[in-house]
């Protein structure tokens, strides 16, 4: 059998177009793709290892530090809990504790955000945790440190645009690794 | 368009128009979505990833994994996991030869920036770890790496798509 598609032209001949060829084709080119195709979308989040040096601090990023504020943000992840501590040149250290279900972690969230505003040009925290806690919820807490959350309205994009889009402190040190 | 004879004598015209039709949207689909990642990496079975907000994508091939049931380091295995961390009686062996692996890995990466020319290109190791692992394991490979003079890591995760 025939498989084709039959067309007259002007001088009254039938162009037959056998488009078998091209649907055994597709058919291969289909398998081939639906085999190496890849549903799930992987992303990486970046951290940070805490290293020491004895190299004498470079005095220009001393300089440039005595002219930005900077906080130093400490949190620490138990396996029901994470508490929050900032240090601010000539403040007191701020402690706060929250507890891990959404809500709690919310407001986490809107906490650091708070701190991102007074302190735009900071980018670091370091995180702190404890042996137990599953890898599943540290990476929930690390996007809460780094990412403005999706999903919120858009007044929180809107009305700090000094943040830059997407990041609150894109640098993460894992402090644990050397206790 | 195909044809086929039936039993009484009558042709049966088969319209294969629209299979063509479907092919060609879904090669365009799948030829989109096979272009659209840099590296195409495989999830190891063993391990299921988190989710999280992320939005950076993956791009290279993960040296360290952590599944539930063993650790491997560029797919060699290093030792089996019981309950989420090596038995007692192997624990220092095991964390020696991983040490070792590390060491060997760094050591050929700084090969390859000599041979390349480039500074500072062997810094990072990325990671790829079962949801359910405990920090403790994760922060003794570090450590591992650390020494290796290894910083700044990649924990692969899997995107959100809400």
């Amino acid at each position: 059998m025939q498989h084709k598609k039959r067309r007259v032209d002007a001088g009254g001949t039938s162009v037959e177009l056998n488009v078998m060829p091209f649907i055994d084709i597709f058919s291969l080119l289909c398998t081939f793709l639906l085999f190496s195709a890849v549903f799930v979308s992987i992303g990486i989040l970046e951290v940070q290892a805490p290293y020491l040096t004895n190299a004498a601090p470079d005095k220009s990023v001393l300089e440039d530090k005595d002219k930005k504020k900077e906080i130093l943000i400490n949190i620490d992840i138990k396996k029901d809990q994470v508490v929050l501590r900032s240090l601010a040149d000539g403040e007191k250290e701020s402690i706060t504790k929250f507890s891990v279900d959404k809500e709690s972690l919310d407001k986490f969230h809107a906490m650091l955000l708070a701190l991102k505003q007074k302190f735009p040009t900071s980018e670091k925290a370091t995180v702190y945790s404890d042996d137990d806690v599953e890898f599943s919820q540290l990476v929930s807490i690390l996007d809460a440190v780094k990412f403005l959350e999706t999903g919120k309205p858009q007044e929180h994009a809107q009305g700090h645009e000094h943040i830059p889009i997407g990041t609150l402190f894109p640098k993460i040190i894992i402090g644990s690794v050397l206790l | 368009m195909a044809s086929i004879g039936a039993e009484n004598g009558q042709q049966v015209s088969l319209n294969v128009m629209p299979l063509l039709d479907i092919f060609s949207i879904l090669i365009l689909f799948l030829l989109m979505s096979f272009s659209s990642d840099p590296v195409n990496h495989d999830v190891n079975q063993g391990v299921e990833l988190p989710n999280s907000l992320s939005m950076v994508s993956l791009d290279e091939v993960p040296t360290i994994v952590l599944s539930k049931s063993n650790v491997m380091v560029n797919d060699k295995v290093i030792g089996n996991l019981v309950n989420g961390a090596f038995s007692e009686k192997e624990e220092k062996e095991l964390y020696h030869v991983l040490d070792v692996e590390l060491e060997k890995l760094a050591e050929a990466g700084k090969k390859f920036e000599k041979v390349e020319d480039k500074e500072k290109m062997v810094e990072t190791l990325t990671f790829e770890i079962d949801k359910s692992q405990k920090f403790r394991l994760l922060k003794r490979v570090m450590l591992s790496a650390q020494q290796a003079e290894y910083v700044k890591f990649k924990l692969m995760v899997e995107k959100q798509t809400s």
